[in-house]
C-alpha cells in the first residue's frame, strides 16, 4: 500500500510539472526581450520604452531576460545558446555592423525593410547608419540611440591654469599634452584605462580618423588598405606612439570609469571617451562647464555607435516584436529613451534643445549635419575576431611603443582573420 | 531490506551519465579542434591541423605557454619549501600551534576572485597600499608599477597565488610530519644534528608522499588559474600575463573562433596530462595493490 502511495505522489508531481510548463508557454501576448541595461539610469531608460510599449499593447506582458543569469555580461552567452537551440526571444539588445553580421550569417535574424519603409526611417537618419545596418539590401534591426565617441573630456581648471585651449585637432592635442607635462610634471596629460583592453582601440580610431580623414578611416577599419606599406597608416601609428609618453602610466590597472575619475582627482587632465562618461561625471558630483567640459576631435566629424533591436527569425510573438521595432522608430520613443540614457536620438526629427546639457545638444546637431562614421570595435566596423586581436596588439604597443612591430602584428591579424573579405558587405 | 547488485547499478546511473557526457564532450572538442569553425554556426568541415598550425604560429601562444611553465616553476617550488619550513617550525611550538596553522590556512578559504581583487588593490601603483607604504618610507614609487608593468606583472600575480596556497602546503606537511615516528628525530637530536639538518635531511625525505600530493595539486592549480588572470589583469599589460586557459576563452568567445579555441584546449589537455598521468600511475602503484 505504501508503495502505491509513493508511486501515486510521483505521478502527480510529474503531471503537475508537465502541466505547469505547458500552461507557461501557452500564455498569450508575452513579449520576451533580452537586454543588459540593468545599471542605474539605463534601467530607467528601458523602462520608459516599456511604458510606451505597454500603452500601445495593453494586453502584452513584458518579460525581460527570462533566463536566470541572463543580465549583464552573461546575456550574450545565454542569448547565443538560445538562438542556437531555436528558442529566440522576441528582440534583444545588439550593436551594428560586424557585431550584427555574425547573427545574420548564422541565419538568426529576419529583415525589417517593411518597417523601415513604413516609418520612412532611412530619410530621417544620418546616411552612416544605413551604411552600417544594411546588408545586401536588407536591414534587420532598428537603432535606438547614438553614443558619440570622438569626445575629449578635460579638466577645465588644469587646462585654464596651464593656459592651453581645448584641442580640436591631433596636433593641438599633442601640443596640449606637451604643455601640460611641462607645466605640471606630476599630472598625466591623458587618462586611459586598459583593464578592459577595448579602450585602447578608441585612441586607434582617433588617430586613424585624424590622420587620413573619414574615408581613409573606413577603408582602414574594413581592411581595404595595405597595413604593412600604407604611409598614412604608418603616420597614424606613429602619432599613436607619440601620445604614449603622455598617457597615464598605470593604465593597465584602471577600468574606464576609474580612469575617468582621474580627471576629478586632478591626476590626469584629458580623457578620450564616449559620452556615457557624462552620466558618471554627474554622478560623482562634477559640475559641467566648471569642473569639466568636452571637445570633439576632429570637430567636423561625428563618430560613434548605436544600440539596436533586431528581429530574430522565429520570434515567438512576431506581431509584438514587429510593433516593438516600429515603436523604436518613433520620435516619442527615441526621445523618452535617450533623455534618460545619456545618449542622443538616431532620428533627426527630435529637436536638439530637448537635451538639458550642452554636450548632447551639440552631439545631436552634429549628428544631423556632419559626416558621420561608426567607431571600430563597438560600432562593428571591424570584425569581433580582428577586434579581439587588435586590442591585444594595441595594449602591447602601449607598453613597448614599437611602431614597426605593431604594424606587422596588425597586418598579420587582419590576414589571419580575413578582415578584408569579412567586411566586403560594407562596400556593396 | 536486502541488498541486490542491481540496486547498486541503479544508483550509479546518474554518475555514469555525467561521466559519459564528460568524455563525450572531450571527443566533441577534439572534433571541433580539427574543423574550420568560425562564427556562431557550426561548420563541421574537416581542416586537418590547420588550427594547430595557426596556433603555433602566433607569438601570443608561446607567451602563454611560457607563462604556464613559469607558473609551474616559480609557484610550486617556493610554496612547497616555505610550506614545509613553516610546518616544521609550527610542530616545534608547544603552544599556539592550532592558532598558527589556522592563520596560515585562512587564505585557502578565499576564492581566487577575492584574492585577485585584494591583491590588485594592494598592487595598484597610484593608490595601492604597497606603494603608499613605500612612499611613507621615502621610496620614489613613480617607476614601481607592480602589475601595471609587463616585466613584473606575472611575478606579482604568482606571489598572490603563493600567499593563498601556502596554507595548503602547510597543512599537508603538518599532517605528514605528525605521523612520523618521534624516535627518529630524537635519535638525530641526541647525535647533535641542527634544526636544518633535521628538517631537510631527515624529515623532508620521509614525507615524500606529502611533497607529491602538494606538488601535483599545486600543478593542477596553475593550469586553472584563469580566475586570477581575469580579475587582476585580464591578461595585460599587453598579453604578458595570459595563460593558456585565458587564451582559450578569448579565442572562443571574443574572437568567436571556436576551432582555434578547441585546439588550445587540446594543447591544455596534453599539457595537464603530462603532469597528472605520471602522478596517477605512481600513486596507483604505491597505494593500491592490484
Amino acid at each position: 500500500m505504501k508503495k502505491f502511495y509513493l508511486i501515486l505522489t510521483m505521478v502527480i508531481f510529474l503531471i503537475a510539472m508537465v502541466l505547469s510548463s505547458t500552461s507557461f508557454t501557452q500564455e498569450q501576448e508575452e513579449f520576451v526581450i533580452f537586454h543588459y541595461w540593468t545599471a542605474g539610469g539605463e534601467k530607467e531608460a528601458i523602462d520608459a520604452l516599456f511604458k510606451i510599449f505597454q500603452e500601445r499593447n495593453p494586453n502584452a506582458k513584458i518579460v525581460e531576460n527570462p533566463v536566470a543569469g541572463g543580465g549583464g555580461e552573461t546575456m550574450l552567452a545565454v542569448l547565443m545558446s538560445n538562438l542556437a537551440s531555436g528558442l529566440p526571444p522576441d528582440s534583444f539588445q545588439d550593436h551594428q555592423g560586424n557585431q550584427q553580421k555574425d547573427y545574420i550569417d548564422a541565419g538568426y535574424l529576419e529583415s525589417v525593410n517593411d518597417i523601415w519603409e513604413q516609418a520612412n526611417f532611412e530619410g530621417r537618419i544620418n546616411p552612416m547608419w544605413v551604411k552600417t545596418l544594411k546588408f545586401d539590401g536588407k536591414v534587420y534591426s532598428v537603432p535606438i540611440n547614438a553614443h558619440r565617441t570622438n569626445w575629449l573630456w578635460y579638466n577645465k581648471k588644469i587646462l585654464d591654469e596651464v593656459g592651453v585651449k581645448p584641442p580640436e585637432t591631433y596636433e593641438e592635442l599633442l601640443d596640449a599634452c606637451k604643455k601640460i607635462k611641462e607645466a605640471k610634471p606630476d599630472i598625466a596629460p591623458l587618462a586611459l584605462g586598459t583593464r578592459e583592453k577595448v579602450w585602447s582601440s578608441y585612441l586607434y580610431d582617433m588617430v586613424l580618423l585624424n590622420t587620413g580623414g573619414p574615408d581613409f578611416y573606413e577603408k582602414a577599419n574594413t581592411g581595404r588598405i595595405d597595413f604593412l606599406n600604407d604611409p598614412t597608416f604608418r603616420t597614424a601609428m606613429e602619432r599613436y606612439g607619440a601620445l604614449i609618453p603622455y598617457i597615464y602610466p598605470w593604465h593597465a590597472t584602471k577600468s574606464w570609469d576609474e580612469a575617468g575619475a582621474l580627471l576629478k582627482t586632478g591626476e590626469a587632465a584629458m580623457y578620450w571617451m564616449g559620452d556615457w562618461i557624462l552620466g558618471y561625471y554627474l554622478n560623482i558630483g562634477m559640475e559641467p562647464e566648471v569642473d569639466f567640459s568636452v571637445t570633439a576631435i576632429p570637430k567636423d566629424v561625428w563618430m560613434g555607435h548605436a544600440d539596436t533591436f533586431p528581429l530574430p527569425k522565429g520570434a515567438p510573438h512576431p506581431n509584438l516584436a514587429k510593433d516593438w521595432i516600429l515603436m523604436c522608430t518613433t520620435p516619442e520613443a527615441q526621445k523618452a529613451f535617450n533623455l534618460i540614457k545619456g545618449s542622443v536620438t538616431i532620428v533627426n526629427d527630435v529637436p536638439a534643445d530637448v537635451y538639458p546639457d550642452p554636450y548632447r545638444k551639440r552631439s545631436a546637431v552634429d549628428l544631423a549635419n556632419l559626416r558621420a562614421v561608426c567607431d571600430g570595435f563597438h560600432g562593428g566596423m571591424i570584425t569581433p575576431a580582428f577586434g579581439s586581436e587588435l586590442v591585444d596588439i594595441l595594449t602591447n604597443f602601449l607598453v613597448d611603443q614599437n611602431v614597426d612591430a605593431a604594424i606587422k602584428s596588425i597586418a598579420e591579424a587582419a590576414e589571419r582573420t580575413n578582415l578584408t573579405e569579412a567586411c566586403n558587405w560594407f562596400w556593396e | 531490506m536486502r541488498y541486490y547488485k542491481s540496486h547498486g547499478i541503479v544508483f550509479l546511473i546518474p554518475i555514469l551519465v555525467i561521466v559519459i557526457l564528460f568524455y563525450g564532450m572531450i571527443i566533441w572538442d577534439v572534433f571541433a579542434a580539427f574543423t574550420r569553425w568560425q562564427g556562431l554556426l557550426p561548420t563541421w568541415q574537416f581542416s586537418g591541423f590547420y588550427n594547430f598550425i595557426r596556433l603555433f604560429q602566433m607569438d601570443r601562444f608561446w607567451v602563454n605557454l611560457r607563462n604556464n611553465i613559469l607558473w609551474l616553476a616559480i609557484f610550486i617550488v617556493p610554496t612547497v619549501i616555505v610550506g614545509f619550513s613553516i610546518a616544521y617550525l609550527i610542530t616545534n611550538f608547544k603552544r599556539g600551534e592550532t592558532i598558527l596553522w589556522q592563520i596560515f590556512l585562512f587564505p585557502m578559504a578565499l576564492s581566487f576572485i577575492i584574492t585577485g581583487v585584494l591583491w590588485a588593490w594592494m598592487y595598484d601603483p597610484s593608490t595601492g597600499v604597497i606603494n603608499s607604504i613605500l612612499k611613507i618610507v621615502g621610496v620614489n614609487t613613480s617607476r614601481i608599477g607592480w602589475i601595471a608593468l609587463p616585466k613584473t606583472a606575472i611575478y606579482c600575480m604568482i606571489f598572490s597565488a603563493f600567499w593563498q596556497y601556502l596554507g595548503f602546503a602547510l597543512v599537508i606537511y603538518l599532517g605528514a610530519i605528525k605521523s612520523l615516528p618521534l624516535e627518529m628525530v630524537e635519535a638525530a637530536r641526541v647525535d647533535g644534528a641542527s634544526h636544518f639538518t633535521i628538517s631537510f635531511r631527515i624529515i623532508f625525505p620521509n614525507v615524500g608522499h606529502a611533497t607529491l600530493i602538494s606538488t601535483t595539486m599545486l600543478a593542477i592549480t596553475t593550469v586553472k588559474a584563469f580566475d586570477l588572470v581575469w580579475i587582476m589583469t585580464r591578461g595585460g599589460p599587453g598579453v604578458s600575463t595570459e595563460i593558456l586557459p585565458y587564451l582559450m576563452y578569448r579565442l572562443t568567445f571574443d574572437s568567436r573562433d571556436i576551432g582555434m579555441g578547441a585546439a588550445t584546449s587540446i594543447v591544455m589537455l596534453i599539457f595537464s596530462s603530462i603532469i597528472v598521468i605520471p602522478y596517477s600511475l605512481w600513486a596507483l602503484k604505491k597505494w593500491v595493490r592490484i
